[in-house]
This record gives C-alpha cells, structure tokens and sequence, in this order.
C-alpha cells in the first residue's frame, strides 16, 4: 500500500480517480458504458471484462472523474491473470499506479448473498468506497425489497441504487460522485466471518414482498441443462445457426454481388480502357467487391453469438459440453473463450485470461486458432457456393449448410485432438465451478449496436487491408507487362505469375495450382483477402471484362472437385493471420508458444489438405 | 477394533475420507491398485476401477473381507488402508478405529436430482486447496442450503446445483469437497449398522 488517500476533494486539475469493481456479471461493464458513453462489449456470463479500462466523464456539477473497469472477480485471492488485474488495482500496486481514490463496489440486488460477502471483503482494504446496488429493476420483479437507508447504516458507506442497463439508470450514481469522497470505514476486526456478518446484514435490510420468483430459470433450465434434451437444444441451436448463415443471407448477397457487378460495369464505361481502368475494375471493385459480399453472412453469424451471449445460455452451453472438454484433457471454462473465437481468435485468446490454470490457458490459446473465425466464412461460402450444389436433404437441410456445419465441426474436434495430445501427461484437477447466471431476453438496441460495430470494423478492414492488399495483388499481377510477341496470358509473365510458379512445386501435392498459391500470400494478413486475391488473379487473367463478379463459376469450371476441398482443408487448419500470432506472442510472452501453434497448425494443414485431395481423386476417379 | 465395511462405500469415499493427498480429478474411469494388509503381515491386492460418482466397488469389500475375518478371530491390529491410484501419487493412512469415522457422509455429488441438503462444511484435499477455498468465496459455507439442479450428460459430470439466488456449474470432484449435514430422511440410507461387527468397536485404541 504506497499513500492514503486525501479525504478531501481533489483539485479541479486531477481528476477524481474511481474503479468499478464487483462480482463477474454484476453489470460493471453496462454501468461504465452509461458513465462514459463507451460502448465496451457487454454480454450475459462472467468474464466478459479481462483487462482494466479506462474512461472519462464530467460529472453534472464539472467534476473530472477517470473511471476504471475492472474485471470481475469473486474475491481478492485471485486465481486467475484477469482477477489479479483486479486484486492490483485495488490495492495499489498494478504497475506502480497508485490505488483509484474511491473504489466503487457494484453489487447485483438480485445476488446480494454473493455480491455484499466480496463488498465486505473489499470493505477491509480501508479505502474510501461507494456502494453501486445495480439491477434493483430486476430485484423488484424477483419480489425482493432491500432497505436502502438502513443497508448504508449497516455497511458505513453511502449506497446508491442503479439500473446498468437502462438510459439514465446511472444518475444516482453520477450525483454521488460529486459529494465529497465518503471516509475510508473502518474495517471490521481480522478474523470476522464475512458470511455471517452478510446473513445477519440480509436479515435486517432484505425483506421478500412477494413469492420467491425463480420459476423462468427453474422451468427453462429444466430443458436446457437436461442430459438429453438440452443435448438436443444446443444442437439445434448451433445447426440452425449454421443453416441460416447460408439460408437467411442469399438474397442480400444477390443483392450486393449484383451491385458490385453494376458498379464494376459503370466505372468500366467510364473510364478509358488501360491501365487505370484495370485497377479499378480488376484490383480495387474485383477485390473488395468479392470480400463485401459476405457482409450478410458474417452479421448474421454475429447476430446469433450475440443473442446467445446476451441470453445467458453460453455459460449452459459450457456446461453441457464440459464433458467433451474434459476428454480433451480442458474445462469447461475454455468454451467461452473458444466460443468467442468463432467470431475472431483475438479477443478469444485475450479471454483466456478467465482460466485459472496456467496448462489450460497455453492449451486453450494453441487451440483457439483452429476455431473457425469469421474471417474464414468468406473463403468457405465462395468454396461451397462454387462446388456444392444448394440442394436440399431430406426436405428441409440445406446441403451448403450442412458442409459448413461439418467444416466447424471438423475444426472443432481437430481442436479436441490437439488439445488432448498436448494434455496427454496432464494429472492435475481443472476446476469448473462457473456460474450459470439468470436468462435475459436480448435487447434489440444492444444488438443493433453491437451488429453495427461489426458491420463498421468489417467494412472499414475492407476499406484498408482489403483495398491496399487487392491493389498491390493487381500490381503484381499487371507488371512487369509480357514481352512484345508473347503466345500466353499476360499474367504469367507478372511477378504474381512468376511467385505463384515458384512456389507451385511446394503446393502441387496438395492440388492447389498457381493462382491459389499466389493467394495465399496476402491471406497472411486477413484471411479473407485470399478471396478477393484469387478474384483480381483471375480477373486480370481473364479476357471477359465481367469476370471480376462472376468468380464462383469461373472456379466452378477452373477447379476440380478435389482442389476445391482440398483449399477448404487447408483453411480450417493454416495459421494464415499475423493478429492471431500477434495475440499468442503477448498473452503468453513467448515466441515459443507462437513457433509451436505456426508450426503445428502449418502441418496439419499440409498434411489434411494432402489426404483431403488424394482421397477425393480417389473417390471421384 | 475393527473395520466396518458399510456398503455402498466409494473408493473415493475413502480417498477423501482419509485424507489421501490429491492424485488428480477422478473424474473418468481409472484404475487403482489397492493394498490392504494389516500389521500382522496379512495383504490382500487388488485392482479395481474408479468411477466418479461414488459408484460402489465391489472389489473393495472383496479385499477387505479376509482382513475383516482376521480381526473377528482377535489378532487384527493397526490395520492399514493404503490406495495406489495408477498415477504415481499415493498415500498411506491409518484407520481410525472409531466406527462413527467411518460411516459415509453425504456428499453434495452424491445427492439425487432436484434433491436439496445443507451444507455442513467443505473439505479441504490439501492446506493449500485453491478450489475449496473458492467453493467457500462462491457462497459454499456452513449452513447453506443447496440444491441439484441438473447432472450433466453422459454420466453426471458436471452438475449444476443452486445455492441461494446463484447456479453453478460443479465437476463432482469440486462437488465432492462439500460435504453435507446428515438429513433426518436421508435417502440414501443405504448403510445400517451391521450388529455383528459394531459390536467390536467398543474398545478404543490405547
């Protein structure tokens, strides 16, 4: 502990120092949010928060406040990195920052049993603090009623009820933080039972006006946590997330791919035919053009993680599969980070910090890679599009569907595999203990939101990588021009050609023919820039000037059966993403961790692809 | 003294029971070697399979029946339990020779669906056990009344009980720390005493 704080208010020149601090999934997030007008991602489990944010705000009197996010935490022994974030903070010793001025504890109302026992905990730091009672609309439905004057009486420090969730629900809040900051309390003497002092403070504050009102979570997890049933949910659930991916999409993909071809055939006539035309038409439209397209399915792909997230049923979905996880040597507490990773590795790899054990969380991070993340969607829709037939199965499946669905799943038990073969010596006991929190019906503006943000980081990437990266591919593609008196497409006299030659000898067991080869390269920094690559490729090469829009057919007809699987293959495993290994290189602080997940997901890519495309030659003859 | 075997008895009943150091979560199918052998020199060994939800092992009372019988004819003594797990981790306990120690608690993982007991206190495995300290952080503490939820699928593992306005998701080794009041109607009144064997518990060990 470095100084006391000054009881006094600061000067108008520093900023009032706050942190939010509470039990996981008490709404810190949702508070911080209304505080400072961030939007930092809120969700329905515990653990969303992992590292400590920082916010600005100026209370309605003009008071500076830098508020702090912490993550959430059962109590200071921390045992997990992202708890220790937590613990640090408050007592003053993260990174010789000096411990925040008034330690705002946010309790849930509706889980003060477990929420006032780590306020008490927190209580005995002797450091100025306010208490946050959140959610008190939801403690109302629940039939609960909590004396608010008399709990601030019991505890010794001021109390301010919140709403997180809800516009305005943080002004009791904003008006406490311009009083003057309370006195430290004095802690209760060492050794109290801090359960007990709880129950006997829920005695005299807690007064139930109604039934005990828990049937929502009794009736609902009666089916979701069942053996068989909530076996049956989840499948349909994450089958139907898979359906409606290519089902749902389609026609805003006609839309926009029309679109696309539209404007590629307006700037076309607008522009005189040569070489800016062909950057345009043939890198710039062909590229990003081919990558935007697949805005409809990756939001809906988000739309559905959202949901889940927002409902409450991801930490129920842990729970059922814990099983799995735990015959791959995991807990389930590595679900929710590879869940996560669907979306994206790199906030799954950061949310790894929830995992206690230190084995379970290098496990996790070397496996979060093969989860199949959106940046992927693109390659496997173009694939699927191309070579499997939208036929429906038994009525009402769609096959494209089902070869998605099997491609995740692939991934999936590839990860499973891996993470058992890494944890194969493993003796140790992984604990689970996570807590399964209350339903909650999405909100359709936090989605929206949070939909939005997607839509923006997806397209703004395609803005930036995607442009640049689809230039400079038609720049390797165009130059050097072929020599007067050529007999042979243009392309292969351009460096891309030449690259793409060089490295066929390494690639061609594998099926893959040149122009794949050279779309590997700029895969490296996005995976989905493989699609857009292969477009300018082949458009470049090609002599009809729609092309560019019309990849899926000239693929179609350019590639067999078994190279086309094959690249699927190689796409569910290649480690083709330097954030990925960039995440990896500083979440474990090696760059052993980051030579051994490159290397093996590089073999097992090589090696899957390989027997994906002999097997299939096999088959097909 | 003696040793009274009271069916459905656990290997790891006993493992937690006596205090046996952690080998690991029991939490698939193992196999263990047990030895039994009192201090006059008779052993008995056997390999027998772990299961995670207390199921009973035969085996168990297979070993220990010779060894009961010794004692009936008066020259059992300072009988010695020791479990080998098949990984390396093993541990030699004493018996105790009070009967009332070795009567079988109810564990929150042995108790049916939907069935609710209260908590009587959360057993450590070793001083420095991270996770029974943070049963005890979640709301795990004495007196508590708790209640199953669901078991997972595919034999039991985990469970979701409910504890207050909370529900968490336990592995049956974290739910096996807790241990529970013994309940009037206890339903798993599997273990009457045995009269012919109890009667030999009389004298304690000087």
């Amino acid at each position: 502990m470095s100084t006391q704080t000054p009881p006094l208010a600061p000067s108008q020149a520093a900023p009032l120092r706050v942190a939010l601090v509470g039990n996981p999934n008490c709404g810190k997030t949702a508070l911080f949010n209304q505080l400072t007008g961030s939007r930092q991602k809120v969700a329905n489990y515990a653990g969303v928060t992992v590292e400590r944010k920082a916010g600005r705000l100026l209370t309605p009197a003009g008071r500076k406040v830098t508020v702090l996010d912490l993550p959430g935490t059962y109590s200071l022994a921390a045992t997990s990195p992202d708890e220790a974030v937590t613990r640090d903070v408050c007592r003053g010793v993260y990174k010789s920052e000096p411990a925040p001025d008034l330690l705002i504890s946010v309790v849930a109302a509706t889980n003060l049993r477990l929420h006032l026992r780590f306020m008490l905990e927190l209580r005995q730091l002797g450091r100025p603090m306010l208490v946050v009672l959140n959610m008190v609309d939801a403690m109302r439905k629940q039939g609960l009623d909590i004396d608010v004057p008399r709990l601030q009486a019991e505890l010794g420090v001021p109390v301010v009820t919140a709403v997180g969730v809800k516009r305005g629900g943080a002004a009791n809040l904003l008006a406490a933080l311009d009083t003057p900051i309370p006195p430290a309390p004095t802690p209760l003497p060492a050794g109290t039972d801090l359960h007990h002092e709880v129950r006997r403070i829920m005695a005299l504050c807690v007064a139930r006006t109604s039934e005990r009102r828990q049937a929502l979570e009794e009736k609902l997890d009666r089916w979701v946590l069942h053996p068989v049933w909530g076996m049956c949910i989840l499948f349909v659930l994450l089958f139907i997330m898979f359906q409606a991916v290519f089902s749902w999409a389609q026609p805003f993909m006609d839309f926009l791919e029309e679109a696309m071809k539209q404007l590629g055939d307006f700037v076309g006539t607008l522009l005189p035919s040569g070489a800016l035309q062909s950057l345009i038409v043939d890198g710039v439209i062909a590229g990003a053009g081919t990558v935007i397209v697949f805005l409809p399915q990756i939001l809906i792909l988000f739309l559905w993680i959202l949901a889940l997230e927002e409902s409450g049923y991801l930490p129920r979905a842990a729970f059922m599969l814990d099983k799995l996880m735990a015959s791959a040597g995991l807990s389930g507490r590595s679900f929710i980070p590879l869940l996560s990773s669907f979306a994206c590795a790199v906030p799954g790899i950061m949310s790894t910090r929830t995992i206690q054990n230190p084995r379970d969380r290098m496990v996790t991070i070397l496996i979060a890679p093969l989860m199949t993340c959106s940046a992927r969607l693109p390659v496997y829709a173009l694939l699927i599009g191309a070579f499997i037939p939208a036929r429906r199965i038994g009525g009402i499946f769609n096959l494209q569907g089902l070869v998605l669905f099997a491609l995740y799943g692939l991934a999936i038990l590839s990860a499973l595999l891996v993470a058992r073969v890494m944890k194969r010596r493993d003796v140790e006991e992984h604990p689970l203990l996570l807590e399964l929190p209350n339903y909650r019906l999405p909100g359709l503006q936090s989605l929206a939101i949070e939909l939005w943000q997607r839509a923006r980081i997806f397209l703004s990437r395609v803005g930036s990588i995607i442009v640049t990266l689809s230039v400079i591919m038609w720049a390797l593609s165009s130059f050097p021009a072929p020599p007067a008196g050529a007999t042979g497409p243009a392309i292969d006299y351009s460096l891309a050609g030449r690259i793409g030659h060089i490295m066929l000898p390494l690639f061609l067991p594998l099926g893959f023919n040149w122009q794949i080869c050279v779309a590997l390269i700029p895969g490296l920094a996005a995976r989905e820039v493989a699609v857009s690559a292969l477009a300018t490729v082949y458009s470049v090469g090609a002599s009809e000037a729609d092309a560019a829009s019309q990849l899926t057919p000239l693929l179609a007809n350019q590639w067999s059966l078994a190279t086309a699987l094959s690249l699927l293959a190689w796409y569910v495993y290649a480690p083709q993403c330097f954030s990925t290994l960039a995440v990896i290189r500083r979440e474990t602080g090696s760059w052993r961790f980051v030579a051994i997940s490159a290397g093996y997901l590089f073999g097992l890519a090589y090696g899957v692809a390989f027997l994906t495309y002999h097997i299939t030659r096999l088959i097909t003859g | 003294m003696s040793l009274r075997v009271v069916p459905p008895l656990s290997l790891q009943d006993w493992r937690l029971r006596f205090g046996i150091k952690s080998a690991g979560p029991v939490d698939k199918r193992q196999n263990a070697e047990l030895h039994v052998k009192s201090s006059q020199g008779s052993q008995n060994t056997a390999w027998a399979s772990l299961f995670c939800r207390s199921t009973p092992i035969k085996q168990t009372q297979n070993i220990l029946r010779p060894l009961q019988a010794e004692q009936k004819h008066g020259h059992g003594h300072d009988l010695e339990l020791r479990i080998i797990l098949n990984i390396e981790c093993y541990s030699t306990v004493q018996l105790d020779p009070l009967p009332s120690r070795i009567k079988p608690t109810v564990r929150l993982n042995q108790l049916p669906l939907r069935s609710a007991g209260v908590i009587d206190h959360i057993e450590s495995l070793s001083p420095s056990d991270t996770i029974a300290q943070r049963l005890g952080e979640l709301g795990f503490v004495p007196g508590e009344p708790v209640k199953v939820i669901a078991f997972g699928p595919l034999g039991g593992d985990p469970m979701a009980v409910e504890i207050g306005f909370t529900r968490f998701a336990l592995r049956c080794a974290e739910a096996n720390r807790v241990v529970l009041k013994d309940m009037p109607a206890n339903p798993n009144a599997a273990c009457p005493a045995h009269p012919h064997e109890s009667s030999h518990t009389t004298a304690p060990q000087a």
